[in-house]
């Protein structure tokens, strides 16, 4: 089964994500800040990344920009996650090599689909 | 208009005087010659003396004071219009001192008037927030204003007659005049100037009438829009970050809600346990729009402090009696420390109340179990001070000059376990400062804070008992 990172520092949004993505069957792996979410990918090497935008230590912009840098890390999915969801963060979140790019409040369901659809699109 | 110096009308007495006597001189020599048949001679030394006395009858009357008019209307014309030609000759000479007198003063005046004129609109223009360039239709200055002097690093007197591309090194500044030429309609911009400083201008540029320059010319007006730039992007920060703030627990209602409706509430304890996140969450909402309202009423002056004599003394005792079941939950021991005398201070008690409850709740909640809170107060000139200290983790210091910013959070994810919104300091700080007094933190990690504010005593109240 596909292994999903979460990296979140909101507790209560890190719970529901990592019961969603368990009810859906994936394994989940979770961190509350960017370095820790760095470590994780480089250490696991997870089928996809959910990540967070503003993160304490290190912000999700600069994590996703060190894990394209890195050729451990390249080609893993990122999906970001920001409750700043103006024009310009799109941008950023897609100019930095991120995926896909999903706003709060989000809908779990929907989020599960746009992670089934990344994971789908890797495999080819 | 003045009235015209009266013009003297007719021949003066004194030449009537004078050719009076001539003609009598004359007839007195006629009378002469027939009696005596005096010899060729003495005829000749008779008519020099008589032609003698007339020459200095016409200079005293004519040349003299033509040549003192001559050589005062020169120095008029060098701008001394302050003399006066000093002839009061009842004749033709006199009348014409009195019409150069007249003159040198009506051009005075007029030369008065345009000056204060002038003056005027420089004045005008010194006291301008904008800047204001006059320029001919090849971009020659003909005047800048002085906050362009101040902009540019220039004077009115290096630029004058200038090109001003070469005043302003600005490419967009260019443009702008450009269009404004090949247009000739007005032309609205913003630029931005990098030297001398940075800075950012809305530049208007309009045609100018009637300079008496060939060609016309165009004026340039420059609203420095430096501040206003910044202020517009900090409410931008404030909105997304409102928004922001906003967003993140409403993730979680929905989120939950919506894992619920599709299954999860068949367990029994799941079920629980994500109506409990959907409540904490929707309390914290409401916190976060209530605190949101209450800042932006004290900031905007929307409600008027209701002003009166506060005691402090009591609002401190009524607060930390608030806070004693959740003290003691934390076995936490908190007590407070006043004088026996407090003078009242200048207040809306409801507002400071608010003050104590922020900076109380603070404590509480960043102090360890068993720990210790000490809210004091003592009186210090024309102001109370007041003291929340506590022996808790204390803030790191670069934390410290932050901590009053709104959403500003030493530790995002202990703020959030203990429900804070990032405004409480923030309305701290806002609500002192409506008092006019002042707040200060110390702080040492590991150690403790220790917060202090200044509030001004109630006029000349005196002391309370308590």
């Amino acid at each position: 089964m596909p292994r999903i990172l979460v990296v979140e520092d909101e507790k209560n949004i890190l719970e529901l994500v990592r019961f969603n993505l368990e009810r859906e069957g994936y394994q989940v792996l979770t961190a509350l800040d960017g370095v820790r979410g760095l470590e994780l990918a480089r250490t696991e090497a997870p089928d996809l990344i959910l990540l967070d935008v503003m993160l304490p230590e290190m912000d999700g912009l600069e994590v996703c920009l060190e894990l394209r840098n890195d050729t451990m890390t390249k080609s893993i999915p990122i999906i970001m996650l920001s409750a700043r969801a103006e024009e310009l963060d799109r941008m950023l979140g897609l100019e930095m090599g991120a995926d896909d790019y999903v706003t709060k409040p989000f809908s779990p369901r929907e989020l599960s689909a746009r992670i089934k659809n990344r994971l789908n699109e890797n495999k080819h | 208009m003045s009235p015209v110096a009266k013009p003297f009308l007719g021949i003066g007495w004194r030449p009537l005087i004078s050719y009076f006597f001539l003609f009598l001189g004359f007839l007195a020599l006629a009378q002469l010659y027939a009696l005596h048949k005096p010899i060729l001679w003495e005829m000749g030394v008779v008519v020099f003396i008589s032609a003698a006395i007339l020459a200095w009858i016409t200079y005293r009357r004519l040349i003299n004071p033509i040549e003192e008019m001559s050589s005062i209307a020169q120095d008029m014309a060098r701008g001394n219009l302050e003399q006066e030609i000093r002839i009061f000759a009842q004749d033709e000479t006199g009348d014409l001192a009195r019409s150069i007198n007249y003159l040198s003063r009506e051009l005075k005046k007029n030369i008065d008037d345009v000056i204060s004129e002038k003056n005027k609109v420089q004045a005008i223009l010194a006291s301008m927030c904008d800047g204001v360039i006059a320029m001919d239709n090849w971009g020659r200055v003909i005047l800048v204003n002085p906050i362009v002097e101040k902009f540019f690093g220039t004077t009115q007197e290096a630029s004058k007659g200038k090109n001003i591309r070469r005043v302003i090194r600005n490419s967009d500044f260019e443009k702008v005049l450009n269009q404004f030429l090949e247009t000739g309609r007005p032309v609205q911009k913003q630029i931005q100037l990098m030297t001398p400083e940075p800075r950012l201008f809305r530049v208007q540029v309009t045609p100018l009438m009637d300079t008496g320059v060939d060609g016309g010319g165009m004026v340039a007006l420059l609203r420095d829009f430096t501040g206003r730039k910044k202020l517009e992007e900090m409410r931008s920060e404030f909105v997304a970050n409102v928004s922001h703030e906003l967003r993140t627990p409403l993730t979680s209602i929905k989120g939950f809600t919506e894992t619920l409706l599709d299954g999860a509430l068949e367990d029994a304890q799941t079920t629980k346990h994500f109506l409990e996140i959907i409540y904490v969450e929707s309390e914290r909402l409401t916190r976060l729009i209530d605190e949101l309202l209450n800042l932006s009423k004290i900031e905007d002056h929307k409600v008027a402090p209701d002003w009166q004599p506060v005691s402090m003394h009591e609002l401190m005792e009524r607060t930390v009696a608030i806070f004693k079941p959740r003290a003691a939950e934390k076995d936490l021991n908190i007590e407070v420390v006043l004088p026996e005398k407090l003078p009242m201070v200048h207040g809306d008690p409801d507002m400071l109340g608010q003050v104590l409850i922020n900076l109380i709740d603070n404590a509480v909640s960043y102090t360890q179990n068993g720990g210790m809170i000490r809210v004091s107060a003592q009186s210090s000139g024309d102001k109370v001070k007041v003291e929340v200290q506590d022996n808790g983790i204390g803030i790191p210091e670069d934390s410290i000059s932050r901590v009053f910013e709104r959403f500003y959070r030493v530790d995002k994810a202990r703020s959030r376990e203990q429900g804070g919104t990032g405004l409480g300091l923030s309305i701290v700080k806002h609500i002192i400062d409506v008092h006019h007094g002042n707040v200060q933190v110390k702080s040492k990690v590991g150690e403790g804070s220790t917060f202090t504010f200044e509030l001004p005593v109630n006029g000349h109240n005196t002391s309370t008992v308590v």
